[in-house]
């Protein structure tokens, strides 16, 4: 690794001070488990690293009316491990799970998933299925946008300089919706996502109402498919439909390359993956 | 930049004044001398640098040094009591959950910490709690065996042995 | 085991108290005071002149102590003991040839200084075209890796026995196939590493964890341009060899580093040096033939491979050539052809992993059986029973099978799976069952390289306080060896297996030997040890009769005691009568010793024709494997294996079944997930996150047995166990899910993408995935340029409210 300052902030309003007078080599530092990589790797200019750790501002799973307020500092262990997550959005636990392994899980944060940006990142998808956003802090104040668009790309997200992400909001399903998440990889434990998707349905009289299908990994960043959604509202779902719908959803890819991987299995798969979180999300609302 | 930094270690207090870049594994091994923990891959996919940070495992080669400041670290060389084996070491010796034993460390640890958690795991679980720990030699089966026997041994083998059978 | 104390006994490893407490020091945990750190620079390009080297700015970072090149090393080129195509150099002269060829070393004060200075040193390449693919690299007009050479052929072999063609003319059915098998890495989880420092003599020492302390003293000599009394190697213990820890470049760079620096220096490699530039399996495209009568009599085989050597040749030669004749051994085929051509290519260099060959040969092989079997209309274990080696045999490569139990290993392997019953019940729905069943030989004991070492020696001190000290030079590389070793030992003496240890490899102090490959640490090693027992019993002996005044046939050891059959407490202890050896002798220690030589077995087979017993004593095996398969996912989930080996006799059960258990998850990585992808040269997958080895919840459920058939020449009847253990896995795997779906999968590994695609050729699915537009100018998954890391700022966006 290149050499670096470290500190460590017990604040937000010092860690965003620092940022803004650390100027362009200054990385927020949560779990680490990208970061490392990338600096063991000598790919990324950092001349400092702000442990944001300390901030007690970055912690917590609370209640806040319709909406889960998920610090920037969880972890996916505490993700999964959270009784009001379990209660509220299990889709959040399940998605966590899929991650890596349990020591990973242990330092990797929610926060880190999102500003990596990796196309991979398996909350993205369901945290924009559930239409989640991100709260955002700066010297110059707060802001609050959408996870949808602050990932704008493989490794490219929407924070200005000198910002923290503070906490995700996530909208709590209401009593007769629910959000489900389904990935695919080349290996059965601890893979990197090659495909996945997220679906949140709501249902009224038997009838979907409201639909948001999120693919994830496939492209270079999230993608609804509104096509596939707009299919999906008004019909009561079944096996056809849903089969219907993930075709629908695989038109007009413009699939990222993996090595490991044909553009035409993946495609595949993510149809798979689609028709199972469909139906997976419309048991969970009829049940 | 070099960094002042206080770390209890094994139980024993260390201070220490290293540069910022400094892995948790490297600072373990190159400083305290403290090789037991075992660098395999340096990239988090391994596993055999795992360690206990205030009683969880981590990955030491995806944590700096300098951010375990003021915390607790447990290594392998602090699980036995003098000549003692800690339960889960015993098993994995009598098991022959042993081969070349690079990833022995961490999954002994690995295995200690699941158990202080969760004294009655099932295979899965077990099989779960490793996940991130690459064995190259064993194929898994004694090591899975041996925390199961440590769980027991722990009970005093009073546990009725069903509960971590393997059919689950 | 009646009759044995220690034999058959399921002691844990000798160090695995050392172990299990983080206390044994592995090879890349040796430190000495004031060492430094070397790193090597790689090639980027697969194939390119070098044109300048420029070190200045490199050498003025503050730290740097000394920086490596071709200039500062041997012009002669050399390859490692026993083959005889000597094409690599320490660093890459004029050409670089693969992505990872060493262009250059750095020693530094620490590491990080290291890598800075490596960033900091120019070099001028002018790219060359490569070739990537061995059938490329045989046509008209392929760039040449070895221009030197004239073609891209590095090694050629021809043999057969008998013959084939009229076999073929006279069989009524033949089955030809051509499989192709991938570049899988060992994966052992400690990474290379040296320490290495000079004398003041001019001698340096290397401390190392290696396989074969001996034979890399003489490549590493010969790299080096010295003597080989020149260099001492201090084995250190390895995390983890499985073949790939035979020989590593950055040894005598090391050396070469510590000479400059005239101070220790320590190098270790990093993941993805493994990845990049290491010895992994060496692929093969093997076409093979069968021929056969309708009732199940073979006939003959032939084989023909097409070896991907990579850019330089290793033990390739010897890879190959047990590739193309070991697996012909396995049952009675009389005639046979084998023709094999080792290629060039502008990729990683290749070399043993864990069956030396035969792993690939029997995926191929055993795939071929079963498809004979499909063609005749026979249940394929049948056609396996009735074709089966068998003890006494004498086969047409020469090999004499002192011991054989492959007809036992399969029935028990069929009882135990229940063969007859889920044989051709794949049942309906989208999830298929299937069962299938493999068998393999290999050798255990195997020589075939130089005469001057082809036993073993060993010899065994018994200090005043009765304690045991074993030298060899077979080394443990986590296997168990030691233990193996100290239980023989103890065995024969009589002594407790707490009071045997067993040395570490000093050449300067240990016996010479070949080291452990070829499955020759049991047998050869073994029968050494069981020689310096039976001598230091004598000696010992030989004082308790004289002290208990009996006859010396009637003295008996056992438990760190000697006494008089029949009359157990007129005993001494051995301690006694190690001190009472000492003390007579002004000090001396007892020490026994032993040479094992095996007489009617060749060293090197004949030279054209390749005749020859080559080996000690062939283990045998079979393994059967269940599997589902999910028709609308292709993935196959292996829901058992049963694995039963011929291991003559087991010495340690708990030792046994972790290295089949061990082996076999080898072997399902081989079959099913584990792949170096390349692209143009350059390893895509260089990371533990997508080089995928199974993990602890992907083991299937696991049966092992075994069938104890006593060799005649094996240390108590034992034989080698784990090279042949991975041999059968990944075909018994195919040949199930051929019985689950009817599919032949000729390539390795068998992923769910290539079953998906399969089962649609075949028809069975209706559902066509969608094409997609293809990916051009998308960005990769994981080379992701820094500008565009998302922890930098990208493009504002507006507030969402």
């Amino acid at each position: 690794m290149r050499d670096f300052e470290y500190c460590r902030p017990q604040s937000l309003k010092e860690a965003v001070t620092v940022l803004a007078e650390k100027g362009k080599g200054a990385y927020p530092l949560a779990g680490g488990t990208d970061i490392l990589i990338e600096l063991k790797r000598r790919r990324l200019p950092a001349s400092c690293l702000v442990d944001i750790k300390a901030i007690p501002e970055l912690r917590g799973i609370e209640r806040e009316g319709d909406a889960l307020r998920i610090g920037a500092l969880t972890t996916h262990s505490e993700l999964l491990g959270s009784s009001l997550i379990q209660e509220t959005v299990p889709v959040i636990a399940h998605a966590a799970r899929q991650m890596a392994f349990p020591e990973i899980r242990n330092r990797g944060t929610i926060g880190g998933n999102i500003c990596n940006a990796y196309p991979a990142a398996d909350l993205v998808p369901p945290l924009i299925a559930l239409g989640s956003s991100v709260l955002l802090a700066s010297a110059s104040g707060q802001r609050e946008v959408g996870v949808a668009e602050f990932v704008l790309g493989s490794r490219q997200i929407a924070i200005l300089p000198g910002e923290v992400l503070v906490a995700v909001k996530v909208p709590v399903p209401v009593s007769n919706a629910a959000c489900a998440y389904a990935r695919a990889s080349t290996r059965k434990t601890g893979g990197i996502a090659a495909t996945s998707a997220a679906a949140y349905l709501s249902a009224d009289g038997g009838v979907c109402r409201q639909a948001r299908i999120v693919l994830g990994a496939i492209e270079a960043k999230p993608r609804f498919v509104a096509e596939a959604a707009g299919y999906l509202e008004g019909t009561s779902i079944s096996e056809d439909v849903a089969k219907a719908a993930a075709k629908m959803s695989v038109s007009g890819l413009s699939p990222i390359v993996d090595p490991r991987l044909s553009v035409q299995y993946r495609s595949y798969m993510t149809e798979l993956m689609v028709r199972q979180a469909v139906l997976e999300a419309w048991a969970e609302v009829n049940r | 930049m070099r960094y002042e930094i206080t770390v209890k270690v094994n139980g024993e207090d260390y201070e220490a004044y290293i540069p910022a870049r400094r892995t948790l594994l490297d600072f373990l091994r190159d400083d305290l001398g403290l090789r037991g923990t075992k660098k395999g891959c340096d990239e988090g996919d391994c596993g055999s640098c795992v360690v206990l940070l205030d009683g969880t495992p981590v990955n030491s080669c995806m944590v700096l040094a300098v951010e375990v400041n003021g915390r607790e670290v447990t290594t392998i060389e602090g699980l036995a009591k003098g000549d003692e084996l800690h339960l889960v070491q015993r098993a994995f010796v009598e098991q022959g959950a042993i081969q070349c034993g690079y990833c022995t460390p961490g999954m002994v640890l690995a295995g200690k910490a699941l158990l202080d958690v969760n004294p009655h795991p099932t295979t899965t679980e077990i099989k779960e709690a490793i996940s991130g720990h690459l064995c190259r030699c064993t194929g898994y089966g004694a090591i899975v065996e041996a925390i199961q026997a440590a769980a027991e041994s722990m009970d005093g083998g009073q546990r009725a042995s069903g509960k971590t059978g393997r059919s689950d | 085991m009646a009759g044995f104390n220690i034999i058959g006994k399921g002691v844990p490893l000798i160090d695995a108290r050392e172990k299990v407490t983080g206390k044994l020091e592995y090879g890349t945990d040796m430190v000495l005071p004031g060492m430094l750190h070397g790193k090597v620079l790689r090639s980027p390009l697969p194939h390119a002149r070098v044109l300048s080297i420029d070190v200045s700015k490199a050498l003025r970072l503050s730290g740097v102590r000394a920086i490596a090149t071709a200039a500062d090393a041997p012009t002669a080129p050399f390859t490692v003991p026993g083959q005889t195509l000597d094409d690599e150099l320490l660093f890459a002269r004029d050409k670089v040839r693969f992505i990872g060829d060493e262009v250059a070393a750095v020693a530094a004060a620490d590491l990080d200084t290291a890598e800075e200075a490596i960033s900091l040193i120019e070099v001028e390449y002018e790219p060359l075209p490569g070739v990537f693919d061995p059938e490329d690299a045989l046509k008209e007009g392929a760039p040449l890796v070895h221009e030197e050479h004239g073609s891209n052929i590095a090694n050629r072999q021809k043999f057969g026995r008998g013959d084939f063609d009229a076999a073929l003319a006279r069989a009524d059915v033949v089955y030809e196939g051509r499989f192709v098998t991938s570049l899988v890495h060992q994966g052992y989880l400690e990474p290379h590493g040296v320490v290495a420092s000079w004398d003041s003599s001019g001698r340096v020492t290397l401390y190392l964890p290696i396989q074969t302390p001996v034979m890399v003293r003489m490549s590493y000599a010969r790299a080096l341009g010295i003597s080989e009394d020149r260099i001492r190697v201090i084995q250190y213990p390895l995390g983890g060899g499985f073949g790939g820890k035979q020989e590593c470049k950055i040894h005598p760079i090391c050396a070469l580093l510590a000479k400059k620096t005239e101070k220790p220096v320590r190098m270790a490699n990093t993941r993805r040096d493994e990845f990049i530039a290491s010895l992994p399996r060496l692929p093969m495209i093997i076409n093979m033939k069968i021929a056969g009568s309708s009732d199940g009599t073979l006939l003959g085989k032939s084989i023909r491979i097409i070896a991907d050597n990579g850019a330089y040749t290793n033990y390739a030669p010897a890879i190959m050539y047990s590739a193309l004749m070991r697996h012909d051994n396995l049952y009675r085929i009389p005639n046979l052809l084998a023709e094999g051509l080792l290629v060039y290519t502008n990729k990683i260099p290749t070399g043993p992993f864990r069956g030396f060959g035969n792993t690939q040969a029997h995926f191929a092989f055993e795939s071929a059986i079963d498809m004979f079997a499909a063609k005749i209309g026979m249940d394929p274990a049948e056609l396996r029973l009735k074709n089966a080696r068998q003890k006494g045999d004498v086969t047409p490569h020469g090999w004499k099978l002192g011991s054989c139990g492959l007809s036992e290993c399969i029935q028990e392997a069929m009882n135990d799976a229940g063969w007859k019953e889920k044989r051709g019940n794949a049942g309906t729905g989208r999830k298929r069952h299937g069962i299938g069943i493999a068998c393999c030989l290999h050798v255990s004991g195997n020589r075939a390289v130089m005469p001057a070492f082809d036993g073993s020696s060993s010899y065994i001190r018994i200090n005043q306080a009765g304690k045991a000290l074993v030298f060899t030079s077979e080394t443990d590389l986590g296997q168990g060896a030691r233990t193996t070793f100290a239980q023989i030992a103890a065995e024969r003496i009589g002594l407790r297996v707490e009071d045997v240890n067993v040395a570490l490899v000093d050449t300067d102090t240990s016996p010479h030997g070949w080291g452990t490959w070829g499955d020759r640490a049991t047998t050869l090693g073994g029968n050494a040890v069981l020689a310096a027992a039976e001598d230091a019993r004598r000696q010992l002996v030989e004082i308790a009769a004289a002290k208990l005044e009996a006859n010396p046939q009637d003295i008996v050891g056992e438990n760190g005691r000697l006494y008089v059959a029949g009359a157990p407490n007129r005993s001494i202890m051995i301690a006694e009568a190690a001190k009472a050896f000492s003390y007579s002798k002004s000090g001396a220690i007892l020490t026994g010793q032993g040479s094992y030589v095996p007489d009617d077995i060749v060293s090197v087979p004949d030279p054209v024709n390749k005749y020859g017993n080559v080996s000690v004593a062939y283990p045998f095996a079979a393994q059967v494997a269940e599997v589902e398969v999910d028709l609308d996912t292709g993935e196959v989930n292996i829901l058992r294996l049963t694995a039963v080996h011929d291991l003559g006799r087991i010495i340690n059960p708990k030792g046994a079944r972790g290295q089949v258990i061990g082996a076999v998850a080898q072997g399902i990585g081989f079959a099913m997930t584990e792949e170096m992808k390349t692209e143009n040269g350059k390893v895509l997958n260089a990371s533990f996150k997508r080089y995928d080895v199974l993990r602890a919840p992907d083991m299937p459920e696991m049966s092992v047995g075994f069938v104890e058939t006593v060799d005649p020449n094996g240390p108590y009847g034992a034989k080698g166990l784990g090279e042949p253990a991975l041999n059968p896995t990944a075909p018994a795997i195919a040949n199930a899910i051929y019985d689950a779906v009817g599919i032949r999968f000729h390539e390795l590994p068998i992923t769910p993408e290539k079953v998906l695609a399969a089962l649609r050729r075949k028809g069975r699915r209706t559902q066509q995935p969608r094409h997609c537009r293809a990916p051009r100018g998308q960005p990769l998954h994981r080379e992701i340029p820094p500008q565009q890391h998302p922890l930098q700022a990208g493009r504002p966006q507006p507030h969402r409210l």
